[in-house]
């Protein structure tokens, strides 16, 4: 088996903030130190969104700050930096598109990218999360351009369908990279019988993670790298490191899972080993 | 095992005109005589869209009054499970404006009505665009007006996440237990038309529901074969389908009937009349 890449998705994303625990890192520096815990730790890319300083709440304007972060974390560590393409969906249709082509060249080695629109049932995000065909094929453009890999995200069967035609019709260089969003609720369950189908579908070859919320985050992180995948954690998809105990550092649940790898004899990839594994370009 | 429910879904819906088949038929005298052929090849519901009697498109206007005439002659000359599209009158209105034709089409005589359950991408041109819009609080409040109308949802699941939403709106008390849900393998942007995927599907789906298969294009009389074995229900018909067998069209929905009724039979499954149907899914007799 092949060493584990461990994701860390720090910042809580757009649903989690100060409100929801504590501990979710929001200034820049807050966002750097815990990028190195997690490294430290173990983590060998990092997944980042904007972040308002002091509430944790989502940034209206995010690509300064993505850009300030990406520098000081090149500062202190050779973690792969993996940026959002969500935040600042307020914008206008075009705004939001040269928002996205500028983040692209921020210096990040990947970029996640939703493969399909979904219902979210969950406040404060319930609505629609639109991510259509025609803007999925003009954002993998403009990673394309700036040798950025994206990360395909999938959060329902279809999406895979959608990421193997859109592969078809040379929208993604050659190695593709999924994360199954497992977030139940209006999207695949996360279960191990919904990963193993899942994975049927998959073409071979193409590396593939894991990111489950709430309490399913780290049992599916254990079956995603025994079957041979990699593992997203992080605020972002879990903030509990066990029942009704907040984490306090994001580190704590890349630890959990660095334990989980040792004790199946899982090597744990460094950034530089999951540079190539994925194929990305050295920063 | 159960009865058979064959659902005859003859107008074409949104996406087949006369454009794709000639033999699509648009009138309500072309629609009520294919119902009725459907009806003795063995269907006992039929699912419908409002059509322009011309061209076969989707009807452009208010589709309420055409749905009304349509199930209004239908009562006259046949007795069929009558099942009503909540699509239709989007293109050029607001959701408010959809919100309102889909309370009022509760009123007009059918037993059921289908219901999306979510929101997925297109991966062909639509003229509503490349979203396929069903939000969580559309769906929550069309299945409060079919239930206070006295008509049953048919909860219309694209992919995997559909499944939980069902389960989800059962829980909430949303909609009364049990559900029927249409499994409608789509492939592209939903889940694939094939048998792993309806046997993960069917997992998913809690004990005592009812389901039916509808799959597109070629893969509409096989997957229907991979349902009835496994105990569901099917649609056939030109909203899904317009071929008999490669390249050939079929002239009437009733032969696509006819096809899945042969294949049941030869497996001794029995074929619902309405009145099964209505039994089996717990709807009131119209």
């Amino acid at each position: 088996m092949g060493k584990l890449i461990i994701t860390a998705a720090v910042t809580g994303g757009e649903p989690v903030s100060r409100e929801m625990t504590p501990y979710v890192p929001c200034s820049p520096e807050e966002i750097v130190d815990e990028t190195v815990r997690c490294w430290e730790a173990g983590a060998s890319i990092v997944h980042l969104h904007a972040k308002e300083p002091g509430t944790g709440r989502p940034a209206p304007d995010p690509n300064p700050l993505l850009k300030r972060y990406i520098e000081m974390i090149r500062d202190r560590c050779d973690i792969i930096i993996n940026v959002t393409t969500g935040g600042g969906r307020r914008a206008a249709a075009e705004e939001l598109d040269e928002m996205i082509r500028e983040r692209c060249w921020l210096g990040q080695e990947m970029s996640s990218m939703n493969m399909g629109s979904i219902n979210s049932w969950v406040r404060p995000h319930r609505g629609t999360f639109m991510n259509q065909v025609p803007t999925i094929e003009r954002w993998a453009g403009y990673m394309r351009e700036a040798g950025v890999k994206p990360e395909l995200e999938i959060y329902d069967t279809g999406m895979i369908n959608a990421a193997k035609m859109l592969a078809e019709r040379g929208v993604f260089e050659e190695s593709v990279h999924i994360q199954f969003v497992m977030i139940g609720s209006t999207g695949i369950s996360p279960t191990p019988r919904a990963l193993l189908y899942c994975l049927e579908e998959k073409p071979e070859g193409w590396t593939w993670s894991v990111c489950a919320l709430g309490r399913h985050e780290l049992p599916m992180g254990a079956v995603a790298m025994t079957l041979g995948g990699h593992v997203r954690v992080g605020f972002e998809d879990n903030i509990y490191i066990r029942r009704g105990e907040l984490a306090k550092s994001n580190a704590e649940l890349v630890e959990r899972i660095v334990t989980i790898a040792e004790a199946l004899n899982i090597e744990v990839a460094t950034p530089d080993e999951a540079r190539e594994m994925l194929g990305l370009r050295r920063c | 095992m159960d009865k058979l429910i064959v659902t005859a879904a003859v107008t074409g819906g949104e996406y087949v005109s006369k454009a794709t088949t000639p033999y699509v038929p648009s009138t309500t005298d072309e629609i009520v005589e294919e119902v009725v052929r459907c009806v003795e090849a063995g269907a006992s519901m039929v699912h419908l869209h409002a059509k322009d009697p011309v061209t076969g498109e989707p009807h452009s206007g208010d589709p309420n009054p055409i749905l009304k005439e349509y199930v209004d002659r239908i009562r006259e000359e046949v007795d069929v499970v009558i099942n009503l599209t909540t699509g239709g009158g989007r293109v050029g209105n607001p959701p408010e404006v959809w919100d309102e034709l889909v309370r009022a089409r509760c009123g007009l005589g059918q037993e059921m009505m289908s219901l999306n359950m979510g929101t997925m991408n297109r991966w062909a041109e639509h003229p509503t665009g490349k979203i396929f819009l069903n939000t969580v609080d559309m769906i929550e409040r069309w299945c409060g007006y079919m239930v206070e109308a006295g008509v049953k949802p048919e909860h219309e699941v694209y992919d995997t996440g559909m499944i939980n939403v069902c389960r989800q709106l059962a829980q909430k008390g949303v909609v009364p237990e049990p559900l029927h849900v249409q499994f409608v393998m789509v492939g592209r942007t939903g889940f694939l038309p094939t048998p792993k995927a309806l046997v993960y599907s069917l997992d998913q789906l809690p004990e005592g529901w009812t389901w039916s298969v509808c799959a597109l294009g070629r893969y509409e009389v096989p997957m229907a074969a991979v349902a009835m074995t496994l105990g569901g229900h099917v649609r056939v018909g030109f909203e899904d389908n317009v071929f008999l067998r490669y390249g050939e069209l079929a002239t009437s929905n009733a032969q696509l009937v006819e096809k899945v009724v042969n294949i049941a039979r030869e497996l001794d499954r029995p074929i619902a009349a309405p009145e099964d149907a209505r039994r089996m899914l717990g709807l009131r007799r119209p």
